[in-house]
């Protein structure tokens, strides 16, 4: 009888995570470096890849870095290229690139705002999701994971753009769920509230104390640790404990959203 | 004008509930004493002509809050398990009655607590929702007997004013302010109406727009 | 965190254990490192046990009714005591009427009382048991669910309103619980359960009509497919999860 949760199954898989420079990217790639995947990063600006190259150089990850806008098509394919050719293999892909305007009200929102959060977000969803499937369908099995947001579930004010993007993605994550599963690939999203890295001016203590106010109202009442609370859920779906969970939406949000 | 009886009649809020009926223009009954016989409920709405039912599940009793820790087998019973007997017996005695008259619209009323879930009145909470989920199966079941069964939710604080602070976590209703007893008579009204003899198994929330789920 | 021993040094208590899920649930917590106490009414039990000590792990046989609260605490003492400490309690048990097809117009209050008495009674024992143990090693509750729950059923009312009353449970539960550091959640899987593969016997196309509709093309394996994934639910790194419905089931509903 096979052992249902094998030695860390995840070292030595190759996956594919883009927007990796900052934030819940960074965090999703640092804790997968450190449980030895091999990957393959991208993010839009050099500096910022640069950064994230040079720190996985020094956790002795193996990695290849690329400059990707996450709506070019070509790049993006060109990024799973990239991974395949230099190791060999892929096993799975973490659609998290996503930009967003400022937050604006429904009625100011301009098409240049809606174009920018629809190309990388859904647009950049499904060119990594089409980018993978030769590779994770020649295998007959792969894991795809993209990221939604609670803010999208909610209908947070002034954050419509970024908003439809995200449930756009969760869409075409349960539509390639249903379509690839014959495939043996699961698809998942993962909502995940981890903030701190994108709110500014945290050295004030009165700000600091604000923004730790700001969510004593969920049920565990602080924002996510990327390291602890974020990454490993990517994680979990990106191994085989997960090989049975596919078209789901799990939040790592400390419980503040519980429709699902 | 649809007879609506309401049960159980003996609540605060179902006495409000009709009176926000009443202006309209539905004719509200109170079925009075509560009780879970199904042959009582069955000879009031028949007694009524009842042409809907509405069950309120959740009164200041069933959500006297309190740490699941601290609540012992009775008070579970009564805030958790009695609820659901209670619908039980309304929903089933409402199908007789129905059956017999072909036909026939069954709203449930409770809270969306039992959507967002709350500290303190967990017995509760499983109720509405498992309410719900037995509202929906009543749906598939008594469809083709041209009943129809759906849900209205409205902010606990309409149910049982005393239990509306374990709720305070909810975002703030988009309307900005909470609905009120004339808004969930409105939707309980549409739900007993003609205009609505194709949904079944539908929920809608009455709520100002604080909880906005699926 | 990594590694196959996910559940190490935890005490992981798993109600309704002797089949179906609940013993896949039971196993692979076991190959994840737990000190697993199977609790279920019948015997049948204690060859789950055998099955996890055979592979080198541990565990612990104990009867329990879970419609008797002292049956329940008595698990949770048994959990403490045998794994030095109760991390996890799985509410798994369910009616031995669950998949019987049957009208709500029809049902007695006995056949109500018999669902209602494991699954939800059954939960309230379980969860007030625990609580003191889950609150030192800021722990975790598991129920279960089904689409039932969520979307109703037209043949198994009093099972989807069992199924339902759970998540509610679930998500008060994990608000109240959330200040004790105490996570709380629900699973929904598909698996090969005693009652489905009754039910396939009796008709094996349904085995086939099942696959047909399921993403991944198959009923899950109690063990490898749910076990596995709910191990990960019960380990810490999905300590900031809680209140949630997950679907273990290859897809077959997505309709949250």
């Amino acid at each position: 009888m096979t052992t249902a949760v094998t030695t860390d199954d995840l070292a030595g898989r190759v996956v594919v995570v883009t927007g990796a420079s900052r934030g819940v990217g960074r965090g999703i790639v640092r804790h997968l470096a450190r449980r030895g995947v091999k990957l393959a990063v991208s993010a839009r600006s050099r500096d910022g890849l640069d950064d994230v190259a040079a720190e996985l150089t020094g956790l002795g990850a193996p990695h290849v870095a690329h400059t990707v806008d996450a709506a070019d098509r070509d790049a993006t394919f060109a990024l799973v290229g990239a991974a395949v050719d230099t190791f060999g293999t892929l096993d799975g892909v973490v659609a998290n690139a996503q930009t967003s305007p400022d937050p604006v009200g429904i009625e100011h929102i301009t098409e240049a705002d809606l174009d920018l959060t629809m190309a990388a977000g859904a647009k950049g969803t499904l060119w990594l999701m089409q980018a993978a499937f030769p590779h994770l369908h020649a295998r007959g099995q792969g894991r795809v994971v993209t990221l939604g947001s609670n803010a999208a579930l909610e209908g947070v004010a002034t954050y419509g753009a970024y908003s439809a993007a995200k449930e756009a993605i969760r869409a075409l994550t349960r539509t390639a769920a249903t379509e690839w599963g014959r495939y043996g690939i699961t698809v998942n999203c993962v909502c995940p509230v981890s903030v701190r890295h994108h709110t500014p001016g945290l050295e004030d203590p009165d700000a600091l104390a604000r923004f730790e106010r700001s969510f004593s109202r969920q049920p565990i009442p602080h924002d996510g640790d990327l390291e602890h609370d974020i990454a490993p859920v990517v994680a979990f779906l990106l191994s085989d404990a997960s090989a049975f969970v596919t078209g789901q939406t799990l939040m790592a949000d400390g419980g503040r959203i519980m429709l699902r | 004008m649809t007879v609506v009886v309401l049960t159980p009649g003996d609540t605060g809020f179902a006495r409000d509930l009709r009176a926000a009926l009443l202006d309209l223009d539905v004719d509200p009954v109170l079925a009075e004493p509560r009780t879970t016989d199904r042959r009582e409920l069955r000879d009031a709405f028949a007694r009524a002509k009842g042409g809907a039912v509405v069950h309120v599940c959740g009164d200041a009793a069933a959500t006297v809050p309190a740490p699941l820790g601290e609540t012992g087998p009775e008070e579970w019973d009564r805030r958790g398990e009695r609820p659901l007997r209670e619908a039980l017996a309304t929903f089933q005695a409402a199908h007789d009655h129905f059956a017999a008259a072909g036909g026939g619209r069954l709203v449930l009323v409770t809270s969306t607590a039992g959507i967002s879930g709350a500290a303190s009145v967990v017995p509760f909470v499983a109720a509405a929702e498992g309410v719900r989920a037995m509202a929906k199966s009543a749906a598939r079941q008594w469809g083709e007997r041209s009943i129809t069964v759906n849900a209205v939710l409205v902010p606990l604080a309409l149910l049982a004013p005393g239990a509306a602070g374990v709720t305070s976590f909810l975002t703030p209703p988009a309307l900005g302010a909470p609905a009120t007893l004339h808004d969930v008579a409105a939707a309980v009204r549409w739900f007993t109406g003609a205009d609505s003899t194709g949904i079944t198994g539908a929920t809608v929330v009455a709520d100002g727009g604080a909880v906005m789920a699926p | 965190m990594t590694g196959d021993r996910i559940l190490a040094g935890r005490g992981v208590l798993v109600t309704g254990g002797a089949a179906g899920v609940g013993r896949g649930i039971a196993l692979a917590c076991g190959v994840a490192g737990a000190h697993v106490v199977v609790a279920s009414r019948g015997d049948n039990g204690r060859a789950v046990v055998d099955d996890i000590t055979g592979r080198g792990g541990d565990a612990t046989w104990v009867r329990c009714d879970v419609t008797v609260r002292d049956d329940v605490t008595h698990a949770v003492a048994q959990a403490v005591e045998r794994a030095g400490g109760l991390h996890a309690v799985v509410h798994n048990a369910t009616s031995n009427q669950s998949s019987v097809p049957h009208r709500l117009e029809e049902v007695t209050h006995e056949l109500w009382d018999d669902h209602a008495s494991v699954s939800l009674r059954g939960a309230y024992h379980c969860a007030q048991a625990a609580l003191p143990a889950l609150r030192v090693t800021q722990g975790t509750m598991i129920v279960m669910t089904s689409p039932a729950g969520v979307e109703g059923s037209a043949t198994l009312p009093l099972y989807a309103t069992v199924k339902g009353a759970l998540r509610g449970f679930a998500k008060g539960l994990a608000r109240e619980w959330a200040p004790s550091g105490i996570t709380v959640n629900v699973v929904s899987p598909l698996a090969f359960s005693p009652a489905m593969v009754n039910a396939i016997a009796e008709d094996p196309a349904m085995e086939e009509r099942l696959n047909r509709r399921v993403p991944l093309g198959r009923v899950g394996d109690p063990e490898t497919d749910v076990g596995a994934a709910v191990a990960f639910l019960l380990s810490p790194d999905a300590g900031y999860v809680t209140g949630q419905t997950i679907g273990i089931d290859g897809g077959h509903f997505m309709n949250l």
